[in-house]
C-alpha cells in the first residue's frame, strides 16, 4: 500500500483503528502527506456534502439546547462584573511607604540649630542624611517600576477590551446584514403575498363564472328533461290503438290562418294537441281550450303560443273522447275561465 | 506581580464581553430565528452548497460559541443539522442511532469551538468529517456486537477497540494546503452526485463501501472477491478520476503517475 492510497483510505474512514492511529503520526510529519490529507479531505467533504440534507426531529435541537443550557453557568456572567474591575484595582494600589522617615530627619534638624555641633557628630549626620536621600531615591525608582507595571496591565486589559469590543463589532455587523437579508426576503414574501393574492381573486371569479354555467347548464338540462317527458307523453299518445286525427280551422277573422291538430284516441281521456300558426298573447291572456257534447262546454287546457305562433300540449279529460262532438279554443283572461268568452271561439271543429 | 494581577480582570473582562455580546445578539437572533430556518432550508436547497461568505459568517459564529453564545450555536445547528444528520441516517439508517450521533457532533462543535481554527478547514467541512467518523464507529460498533453474538459460543471475541477521536486528525491539517482546497468546495450537490455516478463501477462501489458502510480496506476486498492491492489503487485513482470530473479542483500533481 502506498502512503498516497493510505491517506485515501483513512480520508474514506476505510483504516482499521491501529492503522490510523500510525498513519497521523506520519502525516503530522510530512508536509507532502498533509497536502494530500487536505485534498483528499475537500473531496471527500463535497462527497457528503452531496448526500440529501434530512431534518432531523425538532425534539433533538431541543435536547441539545437544554445540554447547552445545563453547561452554561447559572448566575449570568454579568452579575459578577461589578466587583471584579474593583478588585483589580484595589491590587494596583500601593501602601504609602516609610512614613517615619520625613519626622526623624526634621527633629535632627532642630536639634542642631540649638546648640553647636562637634565635627564627628556632624559627618555621622551628613553619612545618616545621604542614607536617607538614597534609600528615598530607591523608595521612587520602585514606585516608578510599579507604575510602569500597573501600565503594561492597563494596556494589555485595554488591547484585550478592544479585541472582545473586535468580537461584538463583528457578531453585530454579521446581525445587521440578517436583518437586511431578512427585510430583503420580507419585501419578496409580500410580493409573493400580492401575486397570490390576484391569482386567488382571479380563481375566485372563474369559480363564479363555472358557477353560473353549470347553473345555466343545470337549467338547459331540465328544460331538455321537460322537453323530453313532453315527447314520451306525446309518443305515448300517438302510439295509441285506433288513433285519430282532427284538424281544427281558425275560424274568427284575425286567426284564419291558424291550425290546431288533435291526435286523440276515442276511448282515451287523453290527447296530444299541436298548435300552429296562432299569435303570442299578452300576459293578461290566455287561449283556453274547451271540449264540447250536446250539453255543456267544459273548460279544459289553457295555453300560450311561442313567437313563432306554436304550442304543443297535452289534454286531459275527465271522460273518453268519444263524449265529445266538438273542440274550440278562445281567448280568455290569464288563468282560464269557468265558462267561455261571449265573444266565441276563435278555431272551432269536429272530433 | 504586576504580571499576576492580568490573569483575574482578564477573565472577568472576557465574561463581560461575553455577556454583552448575548444581550446585543439575542433580540436581533430572535428577530432573524423565524428568517433563519427557511434561510436554512434554502441554503441547503441552494444550488452551490457553500460560499465564502458562508465560510466568513460561520467562522464568526463559532467564535461566539466560542464566547458561549447560545443563539450562535443554535444559529450553525439550523443551518447544518439536516446535513449532518443526513449523512448519519444515510450511514446507520437508524433515526434513534443517527440522532444520538448528530447530537454528539454538535456537542463537540460547543465543547471544542474555541479550539477551532478556521484556517485549518471550515465549518461544514470539519461537522461533516465528524459526523461521518462517528458514524462509522458506531455502525462497526453495531456489527461487532452482533458477531460476537453469533461468536459467543465458539469464544471468539472480535470487537475491536473504540474509534479514535475523531477531532484527532484536525491537528495535524496544514494551513496553506486547506486554503488551497477550501476554494473548490462550491460545487453544486447535483455535480458531485452525476461525478460519482459516473465512475467506472468496481471505483464507485469502492468508495461507497468504504464511505457509507463503514467497511475497512480488508473487508471491502472480502466482500468484493478482490485482492486487497486492488481496492486500495481503485479508491485512490477514484479520488483522482472524482477530481478529473470536477475540473475546478485543477490538475491533480500525481495525476500522471496513476
Amino acid at each position: 500500500m502506498t502512503q498516497e492510497e493510505k491517506v485515501t483510505l483513512y480520508t474514506l474512514g476505510a483504516l482499521e483503528a491501529h492503522e490510523a492511529d500510525e498513519l497521523r503520526l506520519e502525516i503530522a510529519e510530512s508536509s507532502q502527506l498533509k497536502t494530500q490529507l487536505a485534498r483528499d479531505r475537500a473531496m471527500a467533504t463535497l462527497i457528503l456534502a452531496s448526500v440529501e440534507p434530512v431534518q432531523p426531529s425538532p425534539a433533538l435541537k431541543q435536547r441539545l439546547l437544554e445540554q447547552i443550557d445545563a453547561s452554561l453557568p447559572a448566575t449570568p456572567p454579568a452579575a459578577s462584573s461589578p466587583a471584579a474591575p474593583a478588585a483589580g484595582l484595589r491590587r494596583i494600589q500601593r501602601k504609602p511607604r516609610n512614613a517615619s522617615a520625613g519626622p526623624s530627619f526634621t527633629r535632627l534638624r532642630d536639634e542642631r540649630s540649638q546648640r553647636a555641633w562637634p565635627a564627628w557628630l556632624f559627618a555621622g549626620l551628613s553619612a545618616v542624611a545621604a542614607a536617607v536621600a538614597v534609600a528615598v531615591a530607591l523608595l521612587l525608582a520602585i514606585r516608578l517600576q510599579d507604575a510602569e507595571q500597573e501600565a503594561t496591565v492597563l494596556r494589555e486589559q485595554t488591547a484585550q477590551l478592544q479585541r472582545d469590543a473586535g468580537v461584538i463589532q463583528k457578531a453585530l455587523d454579521a446581525a445587521t446584514a440578517r436583518v437586511i437579508q431578512l427585510e430583503r426576503d420580507l419585501d419578496q414574501a409580500q410580493a409573493t403575498l400580492a401575486q397570490t393574492q390576484q391569482a386567488l381573486a382571479q380563481s375566485q371569479s372563474e369559480a363564479q363564472r363555472l358557477t353560473q354555467d353549470i347553473a345555466t347548464l343545470r337549467a338547459s338540462i331540465s328544460e331538455r328533461e321537460a322537453a323530453l317527458a313532453q315527447t314520451q307523453m306525446e309518443m305515448s299518445v300517438l302510439l295509441q290503438p285506433n288513433v285519430r286525427v282532427a284538424t281544427l280551422p281558425g275560424i274568427a277573422n284575425a286567426f284564419r290562418s291558424a291550425t290546431v291538430t288533435v291526435f286523440y284516441a276515442p276511448q282515451s281521456t287523453i290527447a296530444y294537441v299541436s298548435v300552429a300558426n296562432l299569435p303570442p298573447l299578452p300576459s293578461d291572456q290566455t287561449y283556453q281550450l274547451w271540449l264540447i257534447n250536446r250539453n255543456q262546454r267544459l273548460p279544459s287546457s289553457v295555453f300560450n303560443t311561442d313567437a313563432s305562433g306554436v304550442s304543443r300540449l297535452i289534454v286531459r279529460s275527465t271522460e273518453p273522447f268519444s263524449k265529445f262532438q266538438n273542440i274550440g279554443v278562445t281567448v280568455e283572461p290569464a288563468g282560464g275561465s269557468e265558462t267561455p268568452n261571449p265573444a266565441g271561439p276563435i278555431v272551432l271543429g269536429r272530433l | 506581580m504586576g504580571i499576576n494581577m492580568q490573569t483575574v480582570p482578564y477573565r472577568t473582562e472576557q465574561r463581560v464581553a461575553a455577556a454583552t455580546a448575548m444581550l446585543l445578539l439575542r433580540p436581533i437572533a430572535g428577530l432573524t430565528g423565524l428568517w433563519l430556518n427557511g434561510w436554512a432550508r434554502d441554503a441547503a436547497k441552494a444550488r452551490p452548497m457553500m460560499t465564502s461568505d458562508t465560510h466568513a459568517d460561520d467562522a464568526r459564529l463559532v467564535r461566539l460559541i466560542a464566547l458561549q453564545s447560545r443563539d450562535a450555536f443554535e444559529m450553525l445547528y439550523d443551518r447544518y443539522a439536516g446535513q449532518v444528520y443526513g449523512v448519519a441516517q444515510r450511514i446507520l439508517e437508524d433515526r434513534a442511532a443517527s440522532e444520538e450521533v448528530t447530537q454528539e457532533t454538535f456537542l463537540r462543535l460547543w465543547r471544542h469551538a474555541e479550539q477551532f481554527d478556521a484556517a485549518r478547514g471550515n465549518v461544514r467541512s470539519w461537522l461533516l468529517t465528524i459526523v461521518h467518523r462517528m458514524a462509522i464507529d458506531a455502525l462497526r460498533r453495531r456489527r461487532a456486537r452482533r458477531t460476537l453474538e453469533l461468536d459467543r459460543d465458539s469464544g471468539q471475541n472480535t470487537l475491536d477497540g473504540a474509534g479514535t477521536a475523531p477531532e484527532a486528525e484536525w491537528d495535524i491539517l496544514d494551513e496553506e494546503a486547506n486554503v488551497h482546497e477550501e476554494a473548490h468546495l462550491n460545487i453544486s450537490r447535483q455535480r458531485v452526485r452525476q461525478a460519482i455516478a459516473g465512475l467506472p463501477e468496481p471505483h464507485r462501489r469502492v468508495i461507497e463501501l468504504a464511505f457509507f458502510s463503514g467497511l475497512t480496506h480488508r473487508e471491502i476486498a472480502e466482500r468484493l472477491g478482490e485482492p486487497v492491492g486492488t481496492v486500495h489503487s481503485r479508491a485512490r485513482q477514484a479520488m483522482l478520476l472524482l477530481r478529473q470530473k470536477l475540473p475546478e479542483f485543477g490538475p491533480e500533481p500525481g495525476l500522471d503517475d496513476a
